[in-house]
C-alpha cells in the first residue's frame, strides 16, 4: 500500500486544454499509485478540472451515484486541493473518451469493485491541486510577489504580508496564459480541512423531496413505454405467441419478441464490435403509450415457451456440488505443504458450508431510456460502465460509438446487478424497431426477480491440522461452483474464477501450510457480481470456520485469531479495537431483557479494506435471532467523507445481514420461486441492529467502502448463535434452523 | 374516465382502473412517487389520501377521485416538510435515495399521529423497505423531526 503522506509527483504532467470560451481544462497524466498486483500493467491515469471565466469549477467524473456518494466524495477531492468550498463545484458527467477509464491500468471506466475512491484519490486531488498552483502563480504575477508569500483559501489567494485577497475569478484570466506546472505538490494529510470531514451529501436535499431524477422517471415528448415478460424458465425462448387480444386493447403500439441480453458483458462490452452475438429470444415486449397499458396487454398475450435450464433446481445443484467436496481443486493459493502436515497433524476437523442463490433486489426496477434517430442513439440509464452501454447500443444499431451518447441519471440501487446490461440491449433493441420515436422500458418487480444475475450458490470444504499444542498447522478451503465473471467470458485465461475467489485469497491469518483451492461446477443459471462478489460466501466460510476452529483448540475465538495475525498489524488493529469496542466476551450472559446474549466475532479483508465485526445476538421465544447490536471498525486507510463512510458500512452490514437472516432464492424446474417482496424476504426497518461504526485513523491511501463490511457480517451472526446455542451454522440463510 | 385532485391540480385519467401511481407518475407527470414493487409490499409508492399515507400501486384511481391526494411534491410546499427534509439532510439519510419519498410521506403521517415517538413506536410504525439500510438514519432523522417541529417558532426560512 501507498503512502501519501508528504506524496510529491514529480513525473505528473499536465497538459492544458483550452475549452469553450475561456474556461481551462487541466488533464493531468499520472504515473499510477497504489495499484495491486492484477492493475499492475497501468501506466497514465488522467482526470479533468474545468475553470470556468466566472469562476465556478466544474467536475468531470465517470462515476455513477447509486448511494454510495461519490458524487459528494470525487468534489471534495478536487475541493480540498483547490481550496474552494464544496457549494463552488459543479459535477458534470464525463464523455466517453479514454482518459476516464481509471481502472485496471486505464483499461475500463466503471463504477463498482469498491474502486472509486481508491482510483480516484490521487488523480482528482492533483487536477485540483495543478489548477491551485496556476492560480497562485497568477496572482504572483498580478501582485508582482513571490509565490512563497502567498496561500489559498475558499476560492481566493491571500497575500500574507499585507493580507490583501484577489478571488479566483479575477486570476483566471491571467491563469490561462501560464504554462502548466509540472511539479505538483500534494497536501499532507495533516492540511486536510475537507478530507476526513462529515461534508453534507450534495444529493440528501433532492433525494427528500422528490426532486431527483432516476432513470425511471426521464420523460420525453411523444414518449413510448415498454413493459416485458420472460421466459418463466429461465434461459427458454418464445415457441409461439398469440399477439390478436393484446393488440386490440388500448393504447397499445407493438407486441414484439426481443433478446434477453443475458451475455451483454461477454458479447458487446468485450466482444469485437463486429461479432455479432447469438442471442436467445425469450422475452415478449409490449409497447404502449403508458405503463400500466402496456402492463394490461402483457397479461392478455399467450405465449408458448421452449427449452432453457428446465432441468434445474436449487436444491440437485447443491447436492451435486457437494459430491464433490473430496475432489481436488485447481490451487488459487498456497504455502508449505498442506497435505503432508495435514495427514500427520495430532487432531483434526473439517466442514462443509454452502449459501443459497441471493437476488439483488434494489429498489428501483431494471429500466432504460432510449431514442434512436438519424443514425444517432441517445440512452438514459443506471448503469456501472458507460463505455458498456455504448458499446451494446453501437452494436445493436450498427452505428459508431461515437455517434452514441449515454446519461446517467442517479441509480436507485444497484449492489452490483447493474453492471450486467439486459435491459440496455432489450430497450435498444425495442428501439430500433421505433426510430425517432424515444421508447422507455420499465421491468416490473416480478421480471426483476425473475431475469435477476443472482449470487452464485456456492459450497466451500474446510479442512484444519493442529499440532499437539492444539496449535493451527495445515488450513485448506475449496471452493465450489461457478461464477458471474467465467459465465461473462471474463475468466477465460485465467485458472480461476475471480468473482468465485476473491477474498478467499491474501486473507491475513498465518497458517504455515495453506491450500486454497477452485473447483468448476457449471451453473446454467445466470448469475452475478453480488454486493462484495466472492467476499459474499468467502467471508462466511473462512470467518465461521475460523471460529470453529477456536473453538477445537478451546480458545477464545478474539484471541485465536489474534495469535493468527502477528505478521498482519492492521488486521490485528482492527481486530482488538472492535474487541474493545464491544467490551469482547466470549461467554453467553443474562441481558436484562430476560433473555441470554452472545456476542460472535469475524475479521475479513475484503476489497483492499479490512473490517471487524461483532454482533450481540439473542433468540426469541420461537427460537427466531434477533440482533440488538453491531460493533464494527474498519480499516479503509484514509476516510474522505466520514459521515458518508458511516453510512456506506451501516448499508453494507444491513444487506449482508438481511440475506444471512432470510434471503434465499429457490429454483424448481429452472423457475424462479420468489417472484416479489412477499416470498423473498428482506430485512424491514424494525429488525434493524443499532451499529456502532468507528474508523482506524490513518493517512495510508484510501481503499475501498462499499463492500468490504458485508462479508463479516452472517459469519459474525452465525457465531454468536454459535456461542448462545452450540449450535453451528453452516447453510444460508439462518431462516428457523434454530427453531 | 376520472379527474383527480393531486397536489390541488385536476388531472383527468382516462382509465379509472389504473393504479394511482401511475396516474401520478404518467398522466400528472410527478415522478417523486416511486414504482417498485407493485403490490403493495414495499411502501416506496407511499402518498397521502385525505391525509392518511396509502400505497398508492395498489388504488385505482377511482378510489382516490373526489379525494385530496398529496404527493411528495404537494407536502415539500410545507413547513413540516422543511424541517423534515432538514432532518432528513443532517442525519445523512438518503444513500441511494429512491425509497426516501416514500419514507417521508410515511414519516410524515406518522409524526401528525405521533408528535413525540419513541424509538419502538418508531421502528414499529416505520414499514417502508429501504435496501439501502438506511434504516438507523431515518430513526433519528425522525427524532430531530420531531424536536424541529415542536420547537419550531415558523418564521425561519426554508
Amino acid at each position: 500500500m501507498t503512502t501519501i503522506e508528504n506524496s510529491s509527483v514529480g513525473r505528473r504532467q499536465f497538459l492544458k486544454h483550452s475549452a469553450g470560451m475561456g474556461a481551462l481544462i487541466l488533464t493531468a497524466t499520472l504515473p499510477q499509485r497504489g495499484m495491486s498486483k492484477i492493475d499492475s500493467s497501468a501506466s497514465t491515469i488522467k482526470s479533468f478540472v474545468i475553470l470556468e471565466m466566472d469562476g465556478q469549477v466544474t467536475v468531470l467524473t465517470p462515476f455513477v451515484e447509486m448511494g454510495q456518494g461519490v458524487h459528494t466524495a470525487i468534489p471534495m477531492l478536487v475541493a480540498e486541493e483547490l481550496d474552494v468550498s464544496l457549494d463552488q463545484i459543479q459535477l458534470q458527467e464525463a464523455p466517453l473518451t479514454k482518459e476516464y477509464r481509471l481502472h485496471f491500468g486505464g483499461a475500463m471506466r466503471y463504477t463498482g469493485s469498491s474502486l472509486t475512491i481508491k482510483d480516484a484519490y490521487i488523480p482528482f486531488r492533483s487536477a485540483g491541486a495543478a489548477a491551485r498552483s496556476m492560480l497562485l502563480e497568477s496572482a504572483s504575477r498580478n501582485l508582482q510577489v513571490p509565490v512563497g508569500e502567498l496561500s489559498t483559501r475558499n476560492g481566493s489567494v491571500i497575500h500574507n504580508p499585507s493580507g490583501a485577497s484577489i478571488s479566483y475569478t479575477e486570476l483566471i484570466p491571467l491563469a490561462l496564459t501560464l504554462p502548466v506546472p509540472s511539479d505538483i505538490k500534494l497536501k499532507s494529510p495533516s492540511e486536510f480541512t475537507l478530507i476526513g470531514s462529515e461534508a453534507t451529501r450534495r444529493d440528501a436535499a433532492e433525494k427528500s423531496d422528490g426532486s431527483a431524477i432516476f432513470g425511471i422517471d426521464i420523460s420525453l415528448p411523444n414518449l413510448l413505454v415498454a413493459c416485458v415478460t420472460h421466459s418463466p424458465v429461465r434461459g427458454g425462448r418464445v415457441k409461439s405467441i398469440a399477439r390478436e387480444a393484446a393488440m386490440k386493447m388500448a393504447g397499445v403500439v407493438s407486441v414484439e419478441i426481443i433478446p434477453d441480453g443475458t451475455f451483454s458483458i461477454r458479447d458487446y462490452a468485450l466482444a469485437p464490435s463486429d461479432l455479432l452475438p447469438k442471442e436467445n429470444f425469450g422475452t415478449v415486449a409490449v409497447v404502449a403509450d403508458s405503463y400500466w397499458h402496456a402492463q394490461q396487454a402483457l397479461a392478455a398475450l399467450e405465449i408458448d415457451y421452449e427449452g432453457g435450464a428446465a432441468d434445474f433446481s436449487d436444491e440437485r445443484y447443491t447436492a451435486l456440488l457437494k459430491s464433490r467436496v473430496n475432489e481436488e481443486g485447481v490451487v488459487a493459493e498456497q504455502s508449505g505443504d498442506f497435505k503432508a502436515t495435514f495427514h500427520s497433524a495430532h487432531s483434526r476437523i473439517e466442514a462443509v458450508y454452502d449459501v443459497p442463490l441471493l437476488a439483488h433486489a434494489a429498489m428501483e426496477p431494471m429500466n432504460c431510456t432510449v431514442l434512436y434517430e438519424k443514425e444517432k442513439c441517445t440512452v438514459w440509464t443506471g448503469h456501472q460502465d458507460a463505455d458498456w452501454i455504448a458499446r451494446i447500443a453501437a452494436k445493436i444499431l450498427a452505428i459508431p460509438l461515437t455517434s452514441v451518447t449515454v446519461n446517467t441519471p442517479y441509480l436507485g440501487g444497484s449492489f452490483g446487478r447493474r453492471s450486467n446490461n439486459d435491459y440496455v440491449i432489450q430497450a435498444v433493441a425495442l428501439a430500433k424497431k421505433f426510430p425517432g420515436r424515444p421508447i422507455k422500458l420499465i421491468w416490473n418487480r416480478e421480471e426483476d426477480f425473475q431475469q435477476d444475475f443472482f449470487r452464485p450458490q456456492v459450497v466451500a470444504k474446510f479442512e484444519a491440522g493442529f499440532d499437539s499444542q492444539r496449535n493451527p498447522i495445515a488450513f485448506r478451503q475449496l471452493v465450489i461452483g461457478d461464477g458471474g465473471q467465467r459465465q461473462q467470458g471474463m475468466a477465460k485465461h485465467l485458472p480461476y474464477d475471480p468473482s468465485l475467489m476473491s477474498s478467499a485469497l491474501n486473507q491475513p491469518y498465518s497458517i504455515s501450510n495453506k491450500s486454497t483451492e477452485y473447483l468448476l461446477e457449471e451453473n446454467p443459471i445466470q448469475v452475478g457480481f453480488w454486493r462484495s462478489v466472492g467476499g459474499a460466501h468467502n467471508g462466511f466460510f473462512i470467518e465461521s470456520f475460523i471460529d470453529e476452529m477456536a473453538h477445537a483448540s478451546d480458545r477464545d475465538p478474539v484471541a485465536f485469531r489474534m495469535d493468527l495475525l502477528a505478521g498482519s498489524p492492521r488486521f490485528a488493529n482492527v481486530l482488538e479495537r472492535v474487541a474493545t469496542l464491544a467490551n469482547w466476551r466470549r461467554d453467553p450472559w443474562q441481558d436484562k431483557d430476560g433473555r441470554r446474549h452472545a456476542l460472535g466475532i469475524a475479521l475479513h479483508g475484503d476489497h483492499y479494506s479490512i473490517v471487524g465485526e461483532i454482533v450481540e445476538v439473542s433468540l426469541s421465544p420461537e427460537g427466531g435471532p434477533t440482533v440488538h447490536n453491531v460493533w464494527v471498525t474498519a480499516d479503509c486507510g484514509t476516510v474522505i467523507n466520514a459521515k458518508i463512510a458511516a453510512a456506506q458500512v451501516e448499508s453494507a452490514v444491513i444487506f449482508g445481514l438481511s440475506a444471512a437472516l432470510t434471503e434465499k432464492m429457490s429454483i424448481v424446474n429452472g423457475r424462479p420461486m420468489s417472484h416479489n417482496f412477499d416470498t423473498y424476504t428482506v430485512l424491514r426497518g424494525h429488525l434493524a441492529p443499532k451499529i456502532h461504526v468507528s474508523f482506524v485513523e490513518s493517512s495510508e491511501a484510501p481503499t475501498g467502502l462499499g463492500e468490504p463490511a458485508t462479508p463479516p457480517i452472517a459469519a459474525a451472526l452465525c457465531n454468536a448463535l454459535f456461542n448462545l446455542t452450540g449450535k453451528r451454522l453452516r447453510s444460508l440463510p439462518v431462516g428457523n434452523q434454530l427453531s | 374516465m376520472v379527474i383527480l385532485t393531486i397536489n390541488g391540480e385536476d388531472v383527468e385519467v382516462a382509465d379509472s382502473e389504473m393504479p394511482l401511481l401511475w396516474a401520478i407518475r404518467e398522466t400528472a407527470g410527478l415522478t417523486g412517487t416511486k414504482f417498485t414493487c407493485g403490490k403493495g409490499l414495499c411502501g416506496a409508492c407511499t402518498v397521502h389520501l385525505d391525509g392518511q399515507p396509502v400505497r398508492s400501486c395498489v388504488v385505482p384511481s377511482k378510489i382516490a377521485a373526489g379525494r385530496v391526494i398529496s404527493t411528495i411534491e404537494g407536502v415539500s410546499q410545507t413547513r413540516k416538510h422543511t424541517l423534515i427534509q432538514r432532518a432528513w439532510v443532517a442525519e445523512s439519510v438518503p444513500q441511494c435515495g429512491y425509497c426516501q419519498s416514500g419514507q417521508i410521506m410515511s414519516a410524515l403521517a406518522f409524526l401528525e399521529r405521533n408528535p413525540n415517538p419513541s424509538d419502538e413506536e418508531i421502528s414499529s410504525n416505520m414499514n417502508v423497505l429501504c435496501r439501502c439500510g438506511t434504516y438507523p438514519r431515518i430513526s433519528a432523522a425522525i427524532r430531530r423531526a420531531a424536536h424541529l417541529i415542536a420547537t419550531d417558532t415558523g418564521t425561519t426560512e426554508r
